[in-house]
Order: structure tokens, then C-alpha cells, then sequence
């Protein structure tokens, strides 16, 4: 259609159904969910409940999932066409059998597959690739969506206590500045309107209704919280705030909306589905991102992809089914270990060396290593996984000059909090968490 | 001769490369850490400066000896600067100061009290109270304490004459009343001594000995010692051993007069770190019953006085668990309330003092003390202040820079070690050593450029 438009004419990215995604992130469950549903002759979300296995996220072993999360499932699977409803019970289509043998045959084709389908359906994958690159172009498009500064540990307080201070205004401008000073460009926003922002939206959280206390007994009294985080609200206020103002359909810097939209509120993406696409968009190694880089108060996201009319394919691999409205391909940046080795390892070793010298424990965290040597050379975490096992079992060889240790041991600080839920990096299959490196003498 | 059965050359033999400056040896210890059972005075604790710690020794008169704490604690007050602050060395102190005379300094004669200093291996194998009991049991063990026990319990029998006992000293105890045929040459009836010890025993309530050995004190004191060896098996103190420590040893202990034995915990963090959740909770719940208000003859009669020496890490890991215990109500860890039961260590402040330190350990290593005209040399006065100063007043560091200057100044011929050589000597260290280095302003520039 849109090749008929006349030139000069503002082309909107296309999608099919809306921008609505389920609140899951393991790309495996679609092909779990549609194993069951050929095993079992047919699905609902009592036979999911029932049978889809328990997993692990990160180091964190999930048992079950939550309701919800089946029948978003469902929905989308139906959406994509590959089960269709009959009474009440989903039976498999013809294309839910080809992908059931895709998986088997390759998961990279299985990812390509599902890729293509919600970058047709909901629009956003290339999208938010480009989005990215339109935030900070001169950063190659790293991002970062703020949270409260480190350092910041407020007690609790009580539930009424919902004014804003000073204090709450000074760790909002300190953000701010503390990811520009690190990352300029990667959070435009202007100060004081971040900070004006932020506050209107932790009033908007404050005035919510109490929450209740989760009952342990049927017999419980009915009780009301009686207090509340205000490192929690604040996060959740400025996520808010960040997600509106970097993701919104009309980008400030843009002149025009990104998507057609009905109504003024019809932004692609709210705080609580960028949470679902940041995963989503990593398992098909279009971007990364991590909440752990010591110098950065927030998510860090970077596209480890571009749009562009022709790349180099020894360091790149088209994206076949994405493209931009002004016709530009993706490109996911997929170099070959044979060229990139050297860089490679000497990007590796030069992280390492930062964090050894900082903490001088030989031992140093996996994840944080990865971290900052994704973002040095912009690979996927898949990528570094591949050639971290190809250079340790060379160092193993003596083919390269670094005797590289990786241990599966966990540290305390690596247990602790939401740390446990971090992707993991997996050598052999096997979840690796700390890495010595030395040079051969 | 052959190669084979070659002698090595004694120390004193070599050539003492130190002789240029007048020195022993290098005046300062190689490793700035308390061996307190070393022969070297450089690293046995022996070389104390009371002067650098008054305020922490009015402490512990205050908390530990002068009043009923049960459960004490000495904290470093600069969170993280632990290592080398003198922790163990002031233990140590304490120990020494303490034994010397049975408790009559420091508290004026008050009270006979008893020192033992128990320190945790570090295998991580020792997690529960048992294990701290086992502990605690054999630095007892270990320590002159039975004999002393045993002697006292002699003497307190009221059959040998004042004029005989006046020739007994600390030193020669095994030798006299610990020594049977010392008292049969001194015309003592042995057999009555030992009957009446049983006696005060049995009134006392001590009933490990019937058990075990009916002739208690057939062979002396060897056989004393042997009688309050318990089996050292893993069965054994799981079972009986903490029982032991917390009930029997210390009717022994109150038999023979004691009125405390203070208990010196150094590195109790060894043993909380390795801890899991409920180890940590069992550990503390155990201390309280065992210190404070369980049946048991220790917590009856309060008579061990605990102090731990306890990192700011270690405290947060304890601190949910001792307040589930109950335990904050006798003995507040962190916060506020800590100041009644804890005796906080600083880094020294005054510069002066530390240049007391040093002075005190070059005079000691000085092979000619009358001849010497400046009692610092090699070194300026402003050089030790200054090498005080960038050790953040931690003595440990201090030492240990000391010493890397006096093995610099041989080396490169100096003739007086200044201030400005103390600087350069530091940088050096640091560079060898990895430190935290500070956040660049911005990170590091993207090498890839995907464009």
C-alpha cells in the first residue's frame, strides 16, 4: 500500500492488531505451550496451568506462573495463527505445526519466526530499534530509563506520608545528572521538567487507593498496608515518567506520530509492557540492556542492531522481516569470531582489568564483565556467551595469550536481591557467574 | 662432609645486614598482624604502648570489668578499616596485663579474674556453639589457667604455711605447688592437701572427677589436667562438651576462687560469616541461654564475661538474629544503645603517639641503646607523623610502612628517611596494589560503531 503514497507524504510504521503484549519474557513458552497442545490433542489455560513445566529465570527457580500469563499466552498464540479457538478448548493450525519443527530444527529460526510475527502484529520490535537510535543518535542510540541513585536507601514510611520533599527533589536531580555526566545524551530530558514530572507522578502514586495486606489465612483480618517504600514509589514514578516521555508515539524531537493513533493517550508502549519488550527484543539479540552498571542509576539499553540499505554481512545478518517505513533493512550486528577475535579478547581483558583493579578480588563478576564488554563492542548477550566458550577453550589450547579461569560459583552479593534474577551467562550450557583472567607468562 | 647432613647457619651468624644502622634486625615486623604465641617480640604483642589506647582501656574497665554485662563487644568505629587497627593486639594486651597478676591491678585488688583468648580457625568448620565451646575449651587447655586452678585450690586448702607459699611465683608454679614432691621436701602432708582439694571440690559441686578417676590425685598435676581432658570427638562436644565448658569447668573455676574468667573472642566474624540463616539464629539463641539466663552454673552465677571483636560486616548479618534472640535486651548490637556494651576503636589520632610507637619498637632493636644521640633515627620526626597520616591512623599499616622504609633506606644508602621518601615509599605500595579507583566522570566510549 504504502509504495502508492505520494512522496513527501509522512509514512507511519504499520502493524496489524494493536500494540497490546502478553506479561511474559521466555520465548521458549510458545513452543512448550504448542508441544502440549500436539501431545494433548488440544489446550486451555487449565491444561497449561497444569502442565507447563517449572522454570528458572536467571538463578531464581520459578515454580508457577501467574494466571494471567496463560492466557496472554493463549491470546497471542491465537493471534498468531497457530491454534484456533473451537468451544472453548485452542487446537493447533497448520503454521503452529511447521514451528513446532522449526524449534527442533533450529532456535534461531524459531526466534526469526516469532520475531516477524509480533513485529507484524503489534508493531514494536523495529520500532523501538528505531526509537532508540532517533533518542541518541550520536550515542548509537543508548538509552537509559532512570531509576533513584544508589546510594539513596529512605527507610519505610507510613502510607499517608505521601508529600513530596526536598530530599525526593534532590535524588531526581541527582539522577539525572549522574546519567549525563556518565552517558551524555542518553537521557534528553530536560532537568527541571524531569523533576516537575516526577513529582506530579509521585503525587498521582500516593493518591492511590491503600493496598492490603496479603491475607496468610482465610481467617485473616482484613488489613490495610500501613506503610510504603519510597525508594519503590520513587522508581516507579520515574519509570513512568522516563517510559512516556522516550517511548511515547510522537517523540519530542519528531514532528509527527510514529504509529496512527485513535486517541491522544494511544502511546505503543507503557512502563509496564517496555518491561516485557526489553527481554523480548534481547532474546532476538536486537538490543541489550542491564540495571547493573555501577555508574548508572537505571536501565542502560543499546541496540546491538541498525537500520540501514546495505552492511558489511561478514559483521552483520539481515533481519528479513523488519523494515522502516522509509524502507530501510535491520541489520543485527553478528560478527564472525575469526575477525573478531582479537578485539574481542582485548576488549575482555580490558574489563576485566577495570573491575579487578577496582575490587581487587581476582574473581570478578561474569555479569559485570559482560555488561560493559556488550556495550564496548555492541554484541547480544548470546553473542558474548559464543565467544567467551570459543576464547576460553582456545586459552585452554594456548591459542590466544590469556589463561581465562570461569567459575559457577555465586557470590553472596550476586544472591542477594533482584541480582538473582539476572540472565546468567551460560558457557557449555552451564550458568557461569565469576571470571579470572591472566596473562600467560 | 656430606651435603647430606649439613647444619643450616644459625641467625646470628649471618651477616646482619641491618648492622649500617645499628639494628638487630629491621626494628619493625615483616607482618604487621599479632602472633601471640610467637618468640619474635616484634609480632608477639609484647611491644604495647598503653598511651595509644587509655580511652579504650577506661572502656573496658567501665564495660567489662565494673559492671554485669555478660556479652560485650569491641567494634572498629570506621566501618571497613578493620585490618591492622590493633584489635587483636589490644587483646592481647588485656590478656597479658590481666594474668600477670590475676585481675590485682586492674581492678585494685577486687577481684581474681583470668584472661583466655579464643580465636576461631578459619576452615569455616566451626559454626555452632558446640564448636565455639570446643574452642573456648582449648585455649583453656592451652593456657597456664588449670595449673593455676589447680595450684590455687592447693593453696586455698589452708595446710600450707603462709611462709611456703610466699616462695611460689607465676613462673615457678610447676615446679612448687603443682610440683608433689616440692611439698613432701617442704614436710606438707600431700594426702591431707588433696583430700581437703576434693572436699572443696565436692562442695563446690564439681563431679567430673568421680567419674572418671576415683584416685584423683594420685600423679599430681599431669594427671589433674589428664582428668579434665575430654574426648575430642565431634560426638562428644555435640552432646556433652558445651555442658561441660558452661557448667563443670566452672564450678572448677569458682572452687579455686576465680571471680571471672573474661573470655577474649577475637575474630567472632570467622565463625558468623560461614554461618547460614539458621545456624545464625541457633548461635545466637544459644549465647543467650548459655551467657545469660539458661539453666546452666554460667548463666546462674555469671561468670564468664564475653567480648567479641566484631566487624560492622559481620553485625549486619547477626543483627536480625540477635534481636530475635532477645538478645538486644542484655547487650545491644549497633546503634544507639551499643555504647553500654561496646568498647569502639579508632584510629589513632594523635600523630605524637604514634611517633611514641615507633619509637619505642626502634629502641628495641637497637644494639647499642646508650650511644644513640636521635632516638628516631633513621627517621624524621615528620616523617613518622606524616607516615601515621596516610595510613589513616590504622598502627597495622603504619608498621608495616616503617618497615618497607627501613629495607629501602639499606638499600639505597639513604641517610635519614624524610617525609617526602615516606610518600614516595607509599605511592609505590599503592601502585602494587590494586585500590578502588575513582569514577571517571564519563564511562568509556563505544568502540563499535554500528552506523
Amino acid at each position: 500500500m504504502h509504495n502508492e503514497e505520494p512522496f513527501g507524504v509522512h509514512q507511519y510504521w504499520k502493524f496489524k492488531n494493536n500494540h497490546s503484549v502478553g506479561l511474559f519474557t521466555d520465548m521458549n513458552l510458545y513452543y512448550d505451550a504448542l508441544a502440549i497442545a500436539k501431545n494433548k490433542g488440544f489446550i486451555n489455560v487449565y491444561i497449561l496451568e497444569k502442565n507447563l513445566l517449572e522454570r528458572v529465570i536467571g538463578l531464581k527457580y520459578i515454580e508457577t506462573f501467574k494466571k494471567r500469563a496463560f492466557q496472554d499466552l493463549i491470546r497471542e498464540l491465537n493471534r498468531f495463527k497457530l491454534i484456533y479457538k473451537d468451544e472453548n478448548d485452542f487446537y493447533l493450525t497448520e503454521s503452529g505445526i511447521k514451528l513446532l519443527k522449526i524449534y527442533e530444527k533450529s532456535k534461531e529460526k524459531y526466534f526469526d519466526f516469532l520475531l516477524d510475527k509480533m513485529n507484524s502484529e503489534n508493531g514494536i520490535p523495529g520500532w523501538f530499534i528505531n526509537r532508540l537510535w532517533t533518542i541518541n543518535p550520536g550515542g548509537q542510540g543508548q538509552v537509559v530509563v532512570p531509576s533513584p541513585i544508589k546510594s539513596w536507601k529512605p527507610g519505610k514510611q507510613k502510607w499517608q506520608d505521601n508529600q513530596w520533599n526536598k530530599e525526593l527533589a534532590i535524588v531526581s536531580e541527582e539522577t539525572h545528572i549522574q546519567i549525563n555526566r556518565r552517558l551524555p545524551n542518553s537521557f534528553p530530558m530536560n532537568i527541571e521538567t524531569w523533576i516537575s514530572e516526577v513529582k506530579k507522578e509521585y503525587e498521582r502514586l500516593g493518591k492511590r487507593k491503600q493496598r492490603r495486606v496479603a491475607k496468610k489465612d482465610k481467617e485473616d483480618e482484613d488489613k490495610k498496608m500501613e506503610f510504603f517504600a519510597p525508594r519503590g514509589r520513587l522508581t516507579f514514578a520515574m519509570k513512568n515518567v522516563a517510559v512516556k516521555f522516550l517511548f511515547s508515539n510522537k517523540y519530542i524531537a519528531n514532528e509527527t506520530n510514529d504509529f496512527i493513533a485513535n486517541k491522544k493517550s494511544d502511546d505503543p508502549i507503557n512502563s509496564r509492557t517496555f518491561m516485557v519488550w526489553c527481554p523480548r527484543l534481547e532474546t532476538f539479540e536486537l538490543l541489550y540492556y542491564s540495571d547493573y552498571f555501577e555508574e548508572i542509576p537505571g536501565r542502560l539499553i543499546f541496540p546491538c542492531s541498525v537500520f540501514g540499505t546495505n552492511k558489511d554481512l561478514a559483521n552483520f545478518s539481515l533481519v528479513h522481516t523488519i523494515a522502516a517505513p522509509s524502507k530501510e533493512l535491520l541489520f543485527r550486528h553478528k560478527p564472525k569470531w575469526v575477525q573478531y577475535k582479537e578485539e574481542f579478547i582485548e576488549t575482555l581483558n580490558e574489563c576485566y582489568q577495570i573491575i579487578y583493579n577496582k575490587e581487587g578480588i581476582i574473581y570478578v563478576s561474569l555479569q559485570q564483565v559482560r555488561d560493559e564488554v556488550c556495550r564496548l563492542l555492541r554484541i547480544s548477550a548470546l553473542t558474548f556467551e559464543i565467544f567467551l566458550e570459543t576464547a576460553f577453550r582456545e586459552s585452554v589450547q594456548r591459542k590466544i595469550e590469556f589463561s581465562i579461569a570461569l567459575e559457577t560459583d555465586i557470590r553472596e552479593d550476586q544472591r542477594s536481591g533482584f541480582q538473582i534474577q539476572r540472565r546468567p551467562v551460560f558457557i557449555n550450557n552451564v550458568p557461569n557467574s565469576l571470571i579470572a583472567i591472566k596473562q600467560f607468562i | 662432609m656430606s651435603t647430606l647432613f649439613r647444619k643450616p647457619v644459625p641467625i646470628e651468624e649471618k651477616k646482619n645486614k641491618y648492622d649500617t644502622l645499628e639494628f638487630k634486625h629491621n626494628p619493625f615486623p615483616v607482618d604487621p598482624a599479632v602472633k601471640p604465641y610467637s618468640k619474635d617480640e616484634r609480632e608477639n604483642g609484647s611491644i604495647y604502648m598503653t598511651d595509644l589506647r587509655e580511652e579504650e582501656i577506661q572502656q573496658f574497665n567501665d564495660i567489662v570489668l565494673n559492671s554485669d554485662s555478660k556479652i560485650n563487644l569491641l567494634m572498629d568505629y570506621a566501618a571497613y578499616r578493620g585490618r591492622g587497627i590493633g584489635k587483636t593486639a589490644f587483646l592481647n594486651y588485656l590478656r597479658k596485663e590481666i594474668n600477670k597478676d590475676l585481675g590485682d591491678t586492674f581492678t585494685k585488688g577486687q577481684q581474681v579474674l583470668y584472661a583466655i583468648y579464643v580465636n576461631p580457625g578459619g576452615e569455616k568448620k566451626e559454626r555452632k556453639f558446640s564448636h565455639l565451646s570446643r574452642i573456648i575449651y582449648q585455649s583453656i587447655m592451652n593456657d597456664k589457667l588449670l595449673l593455676i586452678t589447680f595450684c590455687r585450690l592447693r593453696a586455698n586448702s589452708g595446710l600450707i604455711p603462709n611462709e611456703i607459699l610466699q616462695g611460689v611465683t607465676y613462673d615457678n608454679l610447676s615446679e612448687t605447688l603443682g610440683n608433689d614432691s616440692w611439698l613432701i621436701q617442704n614436710n606438707i602432708d600431700l594426702q591431707k592437701v588433696d583430700h581437703q582439694v576434693e572436699t572443696i571440690l565436692n562442695e563446690h559441686g564439681v563431679t567430673f572427677f568421680k567419674s572418671v578417676e576415683p584416685n584423683l590425685f594420685e600423679h599430681s598435676f599431669i594427671n589433674f589436667k589428664k582428668v579434665f581432658s575430654v574426648e575430642n570427638t565431634e560426638l562428644y562436644w555435640k552432646n556433652y562438651g558445651v555442658d561441660f565448658v558452661f557448667s563443670e569447668l566452672v564450678r572448677l573455676f569458682k572452687a579455686a576462687d576465680f571471680s571471672n574468667i573474661i573470655l577474649l573472642f577475637d575474630e567472632a566474624e570467622k565463625i558468623i560469616i560461614s554461618q547460614n540463616f539458621g545456624e545464625r539464629r541457633e548461635f545466637c539463641d544459644n549465647l543467650r541461654y548459655y551467657f545469660i539466663d539458661g539453666s546452666n552454673e554460667n548463666a546462674t552465677s555469671h561468670f564468664y564475661k564475653l567480648i567479641m571483636t566484631i566487624h560492622p560486616n559481620s553485625q549486619e548479618l547477626l543483627l536480625t538474629h540477635w534481636n530475635a534472640a532477645g538478645l538486644d535486651r542484655f547487650s545491644v548490637l549497633g546503634g544507639e544503645g551499643a555504647n553500654a556494651n561496646t568498647i569502639f576503636f579508632r584510629p589513632l589520632k594523635d600523630k605524637k603517639l604514634a611517633v611514641l610507637l615507633a619509637k619505642e619498637y626502634l629502641t628495641r632493636a637497637r644494639t647499642n641503646i646508650s650511644n644513640v644521640s636521635d632516638e628516631l633515627f633513621p627517621f624524621e620526626e615528620e616523617a613518622l607523623e606524616k607516615a601515621i597520616e596516610i595510613c589513616d591512623g590504622i598502627p597495622g599499616k603504619f608498621l608495616k610502612l616503617l618497615y618497607n622504609a627501613i629495607e629501602q633506606s639499606l638499600s639505597e644508602n639513604w641517610d635519614k628517611i624524610t617525609a617526602n621518601r615516606i610518600e614516595n615509599i607509599w605511592k609505590k605500595i599503592i601502585e602494587a596494589d590494586p585500590k578502588p579507583t575513582t569514577a571517571k566522570s564519563e564511562m568509556l566510549q563505544t568502540k563499535t560503531n554500528l552506523k
